[in-house]
């Protein structure tokens, strides 16, 4: 594959459930396009939509603002904004993803995940998604930057073959 | 398509067909994508079928193009709920990129897989 310069795609949406298969449709389109094998263009799709979900259904959620709307959660109306902002960096070795948002945050980087055999023996209702940005994607960093907001970066590299 | 479809249809084990009086099983098509969008819908139909006393259940995911984990935990739900009622979840025609995400979660070491509806069904009548 030939060299790339660094292209960036900067995509801002509303911080509904609605629109994950939207954000999921352009990451594809990017990591196809980038080369990545099928199979690793399903975990950084997996990756990013948990990534997204965490935050529309933990750091933007209060349980104040909780309301069941057509069967999915979604925030109560009002004038904050509370959008999925997700930048994209890719080049011809990686594609680095910034998720930022000004929700109440989760601590990612001192989430402990559990042992996957022994979390699934106990079948649980959720829960995985945590585990799957760490283990589907290559570096993982979490920082809280007061006035910016919860930073979330995820990065995989293009491996050659 | 946007979003989930779901249909269900009854089959009896004995004859593979959608006639009663044998072992029945109900295969539930799941098309399009189960996120925390749309979770919900496959829960609550599941979940329907449980109640109605239907515990042995397959899925066709032939056409599901995206799964996430909560997705993937409505199946394992699923099929702790139906074995406690003696019966069980299977799942079918699994596309391969989604057949990888589950070998990787550990979920295909919990749940049967088929490679297609026939060897599913037959495998009930055991």
């Amino acid at each position: 594959m030939a060299e790339r310069n660094e292209e960036k795609v900067h995509l801002k949406v509303p911080g509904e459930t609605l629109y994950l298969n939207l954000v999921r449709k352009v990451i594809v389109d990017l990591a196809e396009k980038m080369g990545f094998p099928e199979e690793e263009v399903a975990k950084i799709e997996m990756a990013v939509d948990e990534a997204c979900t965490n935050v529309i259904e933990h750091s933007y959620i209060e349980a104040k603002d909780i309301e069941l709307k057509g069967g999915y959660f979604s925030r109560r109306e009002d004038d904050v904004e509370r959008p999925i902002d997700l930048r994209v960096k890719v080049d011809s070795h990686k594609i680095e993803l910034t998720m930022t948002d000004r929700g109440k945050g989760f601590d990612m980087k001192n989430y402990e995940v559990p042992k996957l055999d022994e979390y699934l023996a106990s079948m649980p209702i959720g829960g995985l998604g945590v585990y799957v940005i760490k283990e589907f994607m290559d570096e993982v960093d979490y920082t809280h930057k007061p006035g910016v907001g919860n930073i979330l970066v995820m990065t995989k590299y293009l491996k050659k073959k | 398509m946007i979003g989930c479809e779901i249909t269900t249809r009854s089959y009896d084990v004995a004859t593979s067909t959608a006639s009663g009086g044998g072992k029945l099983v109900q295969v539930v098509d799941v098309n399009g994508f189960v996120d925390a969008h749309t979770y919900s819908q496959l829960a609550e139909v599941l979940n329907n079928l449980i109640a109605e006393g239907n515990y042995n259940l397959i899925l066709d995911l032939k056409d599901l193009e995206y799964i996430s984990s909560a997705g993937f935990t409505v199946l394992l739900a699923t099929a702790r709920k139906v074995r406690e009622k003696g019966g069980d979840l299977r799942l079918v025609n699994l596309p391969l990129r989604i057949r990888k995400i589950a070998d990787v979660l550990g979920c295909s070491s919990i749940i049967k897989i088929f490679e297609d509806q026939k060897e599913a069904l037959t495998s009930f009548k055991v």
